[in-house]
């Protein structure tokens, strides 16, 4: 099991919470009267001896109902599998040992005659050890003359699951209802810490990818690890056989892996297609998918993305907005779009990916933290206009030994002249242009990007032969870029272009001078050699890299005016 | 001009090394396994990775020497391997160790789709025959491919080729036809704004899109003003509103 280190994190978040385990129930502390203010600036009033639900968020009663209005007392939906004994721990109704995605409230009754109606589907409450209302019990249950509080568990059998408790003090001549929301899923954006990268290593008779690795070594240590290429058949494009996600609650988290169909572009088994379950899988985690099993290239995870937060057309997203490539015919799944549609919180659209080879929304556009720009962050967007104004500022003598070798070793072009009076790249990369051109429209309009919050990527694009007049870049793809954290530094790990005599140097590489001067400041960028098998395998740095990262502020807080109340 | 060019990059330009028949290559190719031995083994046992486009390729740069290609060559014409990797083992093969026209037209359909792209930067009046072949060839994926590679060649010429390439304008794929206009308008076809021109209103998309893209390559000035496209301006298919989007910026 990965990430041991995160899964201790959020136990000191739970504990922090005042939440105590044992016999893998967890019960709330109860909290002192409530008085003062919420964590929106509204005074909470004296309860009084009115029936009060304690959570996490605070006290909910019938003159106090801000943490019940909805989303209200929020959940993660128990699909894990905390006992590992195949069963989803939904299915164990309560029974599963270590079960702890459950939502805590302790309820104040007073000794009062409290009847508490539940109200909605795949939504369970216990009191205690013992399932007292929802699925596997009734809508109705009657407590009277108790004068210790009730400890209730509340479960979530599904993302998004929607349901009403109604609390009936008959005694007081009070009721109250408290909405049940389960999280939706949340893919990660660049602007989220990051706690570990990966990548595959690779090598056989006559090649490796020891330089790609030992870069990543050396700048995360410890946050980085390679993948086993003889279990994996050297299948070294990490990015596109799964996603991360999650959904979150403030009593419990839950680790996602979107596992898509690439299935190591085979059969089920094939290449990295057992890694999610051989790294993941586990107690806390979900592995997840939708649809058919079967994939086309526009369904590998490197033709998902994410935006950083939002505001479009006045609507905030503060978890950003996800973004897969396609056109009106060729798609991903249709089952996948609408399960990340149903998500509602990242609203997703489909910029035109498929004049690629590979097809992939990863390979001409990315994000970067900066903490100066408008938004925080800035767009990069592949650019070919910029790719040309470094080759013609360049001396036409000017030899690419990277480039020069034939068949998979290189380009065949000898020189930066060979480059500028190619009539033929200059006509495709124009017709290229066009097209990214439209994709940044759109991109500007869905995500809300104005000119400021753009870094246009020096890029040149190819056709890949044997793929139909597809593109691949030409000079390596620089947007296909990852961001990590090294020692609490952003750091872009982006593809060294080459562009130059002395390959060893890369200070002598006037494209790697260009970038420098158009990447953020704050922004530490390390160039990686990924020629042999990423670049010239139609990839670049984020196909062959992921990045495990910490969840995201608190989404019941900011993000439930993206989510459709249901009956409202 | 052009025929005198071609006469003296024939006389000066880099040869073939594809060694002619496959019986020659596969001398070379012994002779290379008892000089080369750990070579040998490598090009003889090598299997491919995975592309990300999910094709098969071989990395490394030892595989970039003579003996290496020639190794490439025997393995590739050995016909031991199933057609993807022999496939890759096409693509493997630097200009320099193009196969030959004849000895490219005894293999699998794939394998001469692969093959021809050799001819992509490299050889004369080899690639000449090379691409008269394919623009005929009875697969359509060759003379996709081909039709496309031509583009790449502007200084190759010959009556034969630059008539079948104008008569791929007519080929029933829209595929072939986009990709057809773009060669002729590349290599400047004599000709070759007219015979476009019908496929302004042709019934895909992608067609008409290509046409406009390909008359403005030949003649912005004429193609600005033509007619045909003026009609296209409100061509509601992404691919042609936005070629003509370029064909009608000043």
């Amino acid at each position: 099991m990965r990430s041991m280190r995160y899964e201790l994190s959020l136990v000191a978040v739970l504990l922090s919470f005042g939440c105590a385990e044992g016999d893998g129930k967890t019960s709330l502390a109860l909290a002192p009267p409530p008085f003062g203010e919420d964590d929106t600036g509204l005074v909470i009033p004296d309860a009084g001896t009115s029936t009060v639900l304690e959570t996490t968020r605070g006290p909910i009663f019938a003159a106090y109902l801000n943490y019940g209005e909805f989303p209200g007392l929020v959940g993660v939906p128990n699909l894990d599998d905390d006992d590992e004994d195949g069963t989803p721990d939904w299915g164990q109704a309560g029974d599963a040992s270590g079960d702890d995605d459950f939502s805590l409230g302790s309820l104040v009754t007073n000794g009062h005659d409290v009847t508490l109606r539940l109200a909605g589907e795949g939504l369970r409450i216990y009191r205690g050890g013992d399932l007292v209302l929802g699925d596997g019990a009734g809508d109705t249950l009657v407590v009277s003359g108790e004068s210790q509080a009730l400890d209730l568990r509340f479960e979530y059998s599904d993302f998004l699951v929607q349901g009403t408790l109604s609390i009936e003090d008959a005694t007081e001549g009070e009721s109250f209802d408290v909405a049940l929301t389960g999280s939706p899923m949340f893919f990660n954006h660049h602007l989220q810490a990051s706690i570990e990268a990966m990548a595959l290593k690779v090598g056989g008779l006559g090649y490796n990818n020891d330089a790609f690795v030992e870069g990543y070594e050396a700048a995360l240590g410890d946050d980085f690890f390679t993948l086993n290429a003889s279990r994996y058949s050297g299948d070294v494009w990490v990015q596109d056989e799964f996603e991360f996600g999650y959904a979150s609650a403030p009593d419990a988290h839950l680790s996602i892996v979107f596992d898509t169909h690439r299935n190591g572009q085979g059969r089920p088994g094939d290449g990295l297609d057992n890694f999610p379950e051989d790294a993941y899988e586990g107690p806390g985690w979900l592995l997840i998918n939708w649809g058919t099993v079967t994939a086309s290239s526009l369904d590998y995870g490197g033709n998902l993305e994410i935006s950083p937060p939002v505001t479009v057309d006045g609507v905030f997203y503060p978890y950003g907005r996800v973004y897969y490539g396609g056109n009106q015919i060729y798609q991903p799944h249709p089952e996948t779009q609408t399960a990340i549609e149903g998500f509602q919180v990242q609203k997703p659209f489909m910029p035109d990916s498929t004049w690629l080879c590979v097809g992939h929304i990863d390979e001409f556009t990315s994000t970067v933290p900066d903490p100066s720009a408008p938004k925080g962050f800035r767009f990069v967007i592949s650019d070919t206009r910029a790719g040309w104004d470094v080759l013609n500022a360049m001396a036409p003598d000017t030899s690419l030994p990277r480039y020069a070798p034939g068949g998979f070793s290189g380009h065949g072009i000898d020189d930066v002249a060979e480059i500028l009076a190619d009539g033929a790249l200059h006509a495709l990369n124009e017709e290229v242009q066009d097209i990214i051109d439209e994709q940044e429209a759109l991109f500007r309009r869905k995500l809300g990007l104005t000119d400021e919050d753009i870094i246009y990527m020096p890029s040149l694009f190819e056709e890949i032969d044997g793929c139909w007049g597809g593109k691949a870049a030409l000079i390596p793809g620089m947007a296909n870029l990852i961001v990590a954290d090294v020692d609490g530094q952003a750091t872009a790990f982006l593809a060294d272009p080459f562009l130059r005599e002395n390959t060893s140097d890369q200070s002598d590489d006037p494209m790697i001078a260009e970038v420098r001067e158009r990447m953020p400041a704050s922004l530490d960028l390390v160039f990686l050699d990924d020629w042999e098998v990423y670049h010239m395998g139609l990839g670049e740095v984020h196909c062959g890299s992921n990045v495990l990262r910490r969840a995201a502020n608190a989404w019941w807080e900011d993000a439930g005016h993206l989510i459709a109340q249901e009956g409202r | 001009m052009m025929k005198s060019f071609i006469l003296f990059s024939a006389l000066f330009s880099a040869p073939s090394f594809g060694g002619g028949s496959a019986e020659e290559i596969g001398r070379s190719a012994d002779d290379f396994r008892a000089s080369h031995p750990a070579l040998a083994e490598r090009v003889d046992g090598m299997s491919p990775i995975v592309n990300r486009a999910g094709k098969y390729f071989f990395p490394g740069s030892d595989l970039m020497g003579h003996p290496a290609q020639v190794l490439i060559q025997d393995r590739l014409l050995d016909g031991g391997d199933p057609t993807p990797v022999v496939v890759a083992l096409a693509y493997a093969l630097d200009g320099e160790h193009r196969l030959e026209p004849a000895l490219i037209a005894g293999q699998p359909a794939a394998v001469r789709a692969a093959l021809i792209s050799g001819y992509k930067k490299h050889g004369l009046l080899d690639a000449v025959q090379a691409f008269e072949d394919a623009l005929v060839d009875p697969s359509m994926g060759v003379r996709l491919e081909a039709v496309r590679l031509i583009g790449y060649r502007p200084n190759l010429e010959s009556p034969t080729l630059s008539r079948r390439l104008l008569a791929a304008i007519g080929d029933p794929q829209p595929a072939l036809r986009a990709m057809a206009a773009r060669s002729i308008s590349w290599r400047v076809e004599a000709g070759g704004f007219a015979a476009i021109v019908p496929l302004l209103s042709d019934g895909s998309g992608l067609v008409r899109g290509a046409a406009g893209r390909a008359l403005r390559k030949i003649d912005p000035a004429a193609a600005a003003i033509h007619p045909g496209v003026q009609a296209l301006k409100a061509d509601a298919d992404p691919q042609v509103s936005r070629a003509i989007r370029r064909v009608l910026k000043p």
